[in-house]
């Protein structure tokens, strides 16, 4: 039962009018939960949606408490009614195409298996890229076999580290250009889908660290201006937040008489919420270049947990859509130390 | 705690290696550690270089690193006594370009300039150089060997490439040199006349082949082929290269330094390291963990007490402020804080049971305001090499950093 459209902010408005979300980042901002997060909220709004990783990375199925699968048949693995899970890469993609070409098994395995074939791979470099996507656009493509209606409402894909990921991003481009034959043509087909304005859109994840900062700024410069490619939001993840400044709390003074007990749990308590304040007003500095680009800004809140797990990326889907109104009375306070009882899809 | 271990500490190591490579995942502070390590090296004497290949704008500057250029230049003293110390050594930074990185050793390989600006022309190189994943280990362990070739440093600190595929950095030569091994160049080699990549194999692969070329365009091929033809002869060089870079990674003059942070996926990936650095029997030498939380002096274990603690917090302060505060919020991060630390602490155990007994590491705080400019290396220096028990750390910067510099010494007492 989707919400009223009055809990979506216009950022996550726009972006559910999409059918491709990419997320761009530097490794290690948390672009798998972004990812994941905003994948469990489109599901509980109601959209079929797929999310798809790249390569050896299957956090986005680990998080979700998914078991690992077997290396060579992957399709789409579903968490939820409405949430599924693709785990691909360049070289599962790149069998798979071969299996469409070479119908017959052995001979297949002889390919694969050669040792030729495994320098073509690696000489070869950007193909592995550009029949990830390949999977990517057929994904999309994909109908039901009865009503005819696409598969997915919406896709959601997790690229790799920044860096790589721009390779996938602009890969479709360069093959375009380099390549002929199927690969050319293929290439031209995804290009397409990925320049579409009212399909795509890439979406930069970051956290307010300096380094991630000049990052996103550099991948935006590349994505919109360079690559021409449609974007959506900017994430910024993992935000500390203080209703008091440091300043304020660096002010108080402590009544309590000196090496009393009481004294030590008051000082305990404010030198936590200095250093949340400090945290919090050193982010909100450094954000400072993005907040000139023209992008909306999604932010998430760091979360003080003591083990990162699916009930902590649920919490995070609450707050790129909340939940409707009949149910926020359950909805947990963002702040609140107890970590808050899974609930799927209700 | 184990910091202050009396036989090995991170001094010694630092002190006992010529090249110290930081391996870790990216965003725990890889950066910054690296050049940490390599202002400490220059305090203490050493003529120091730092590989870096990814400051931020703000490090490059104060390092006077010149984007244009891949020769680095010393650091002045005069940025160090600014922060109040004095080298005893140098440092110079060198930034890894990746494109004109490589662009600058096919130049140096290359016997004529014909066959330079041939392979500078070439898509296939163009790509690989340019884009494609792997080119950035390739071309950091270049510019070490070419380090260690010149023998100008006695110190070499390296910041490998944030990836996943930790230790790709590692097997990179391996990996150059099977790619570019003798009976692979073969496949691709183009003979006077024609290119021959069918020929040298049996007819099923060629079949095979064929299949696999229709489904990608026979251009890239024949870039392929035309880029080893032209390269023939300049393998031989990198191969040997390669093969000295392997040698002195694993030798005695290398130590391999794990960053990390005690989040639960950079540890999940921290432990891979762990395996794979066994796996190439190579020994870890020291551990840094970044952005930890201590767990608080006093541990006020049951979440009832959340009402008195509020009301004692009201009653602590003077009336005058109690109305400004938000002691709600101010006890539940409190709560937050203790979580997170308490899940980082049973997370830190049971890492480094899994590490060598003789293995130093070394916890760094969390820095709430941690300056990303010169004066920070230098403040860090302090965490990772804490000074003998009685010294106070040097307090560099008022407020903030002072504050925070407090607590550890504090904490560890």
């Amino acid at each position: 039962m989707p919400p009223t459209d009055a809990t979506l902010t216009p950022a996550i408005a726009s972006l559910l009018q999409k059918r491709l979300l990419f997320f761009v980042g530097k490794g290690g901002v948390g672009k798998t939960t972004v990812a994941v997060s905003t994948a469990l909220a489109f599901a509980r709004y109601g959209k079929k949606t797929l999310l798809i990783e790249f390569d050896e990375n299957t956090r986005a199925a680990r998080l979700l408490g998914l078991l690992p699968q077997e290396h060579n048949h992957r399709e789409p693995r579903s968490f939820s009614p409405s949430l599924s899970v693709l785990s691909t890469g360049g070289a599962v993609a790149l069998e798979e195409y071969l299996r469409l070409i070479i119908p017959v098994k052995p001979l297949l395995r002889a390919i694969v298996e050669s040792r030729a074939y495994q320098y073509f791979v690696a000489a070869a470099p950007g193909l592995k890229e550009l029949l990830t996507m390949g999977k990517v656009w057929y994904e999309e493509r994909k109908r039901d076999p009865q009503t005819q209606q696409p598969l997915w409402d919406i896709l959601l894909v997790d690229l790799p580290a920044t860096g790589h990921s721009l390779q996938y991003l602009q890969m479709p481009h360069a093959a375009h250009e380099a390549f002929g034959g199927v690969a050319g043509y293929e290439a031209e087909r995804i290009l397409s889908l990925l320049r579409d304005g009212e399909k795509t859109a890439i979406n930069f994840v970051t956290t307010a660290d300096e380094l991630a900062v000049s990052e996103t700024h550099d991948a935006y410069q590349q994505v919109v201006q360079e690559l021409r490619l449609p974007m959506g939001a900017l994430f910024v993840n993992r935000l500390h937040h203080a209703p008091l400044s440091a300043q304020a709390i660096e002010a108080l003074q402590v009544k309590a008489s000196p090496s009393s007990t009481e004294r030590r749990v008051v000082e305990q308590i404010l030198k936590c919420g200095h250093e949340e304040a400090t945290l919090a007003e050193a982010e909100a500095v450094r954000l400072r270049p993005l907040t000139a680009l023209p992008l909306p800004m999604i932010r998430l809140p760091f979360s003080p947990v003591a083990e990162f797990n699916v009930a902590t990326v649920e919490e995070l889907s609450r707050v790129v859509i909340p939940l409707p109104v009949e149910n926020t009375m359950d909805a947990p306070d963002k702040r609140k130390k107890t970590r808050p009882v899974a609930q799927r899809h209700p | 705690m184990r910091e202050k271990k009396s036989q090995t500490d991170l001094a010694s190591i630092i002190a006992a290696h010529r090249v110290v490579v930081c391996v870790g995942s990216g965003g725990v502070g890889k950066t910054t550690t690296a050049a940490s390590l390599a202002v400490w090296g220059a305090l203490s004497g050493r003529k120091t270089a730092v590989v870096t290949i990814d400051p931020t704008k703000r490090l490059a500057d104060c390092f006077g690193i010149d984007p244009t250029s891949t020769q680095g230049k010393p650091v002045p003293p005069e940025t160090f006594r600014a922060y109040g110390v004095s080298p005893q050594g140098t440092l110079t930074a060198l930034l890894i370009d990746q494109p004109s990185a490589w662009d600058a050793a096919i130049a140096r390989y290359a016997p004529t300039e014909e066959v330079r600006d041939r392979i500078l022309a070439n898509r296939f190189y163009q790509g690989l150089s340019r884009t494609f994943a792997g080119s950035h280990e390739y071309i950091a362990l270049d510019t070490l060997a070419s380090l260690v070739q010149q023998g100008t440093y006695d110190l070499i600190v390296v910041d490998t490439p944030p990836t996943r595929q930790a230790l790709d950095f590692l097997e990179a030569p391996q990996r150059l040199q099977r790619f570019l091994d003798s009976r692979a160049r073969k496949w691709f080699l183009r003979p006077a006349g024609g290119w021959n990549i069918f020929s040298a194999m049996n007819k099923t692969t060629a079949f095979l082949l064929r299949k696999i070329e229709e489904a990608t365009g026979i251009s890239a091929l024949a870039e392929i082929s035309d880029f080893f033809t032209t390269m023939q002869g300049m393998f031989d060089d990198f191969g040997e290269r390669f093969q000295r870079v392997s040698a002195l990674l694993a030798s005695e003059e290398t130590a391999f330094v794990l960053v990390s942070t005690l989040e639960e996926e950079v540890l999940t990936e921290a432990t891979q390291f762990l395996t794979e650095l066994d796996r190439l029997e190579i020994v870890l030498k020291a551990a840094i963990f970044n952005r930890t939380h201590e767990e608080p002096s006093i541990q006020i274990s049951a979440e009832k007490v959340e009402t008195s603690l509020i009301e004692q917090l009201t009653r602590a302060v003077s009336p005058s402020m109690v109305n400004s505060i938000d002691p709600d919020w101010l006890v539940r991060n409190f709560f937050a804080h203790q979580a997170l630390a308490e899940g980082e602490a049973t997370r830190f155990a049971e890492f480094t049971k899994k590490l060598s007994p003789t293995t130093p590491f070394v916890r760094v705080p969390l820095l709430p305001a941690f300056p990303g400019d010169f004066g920070g290396l230098v403040s860090l220096c302090s965490y990772l090499f804490p000074v003998a028990k009685g010294q106070e750390p040097p307090r560099k910067n008022k407020g903030k950093a002072s504050r925070a510099v407090a607590r550890t010494s504090s904490g560890s007492q």
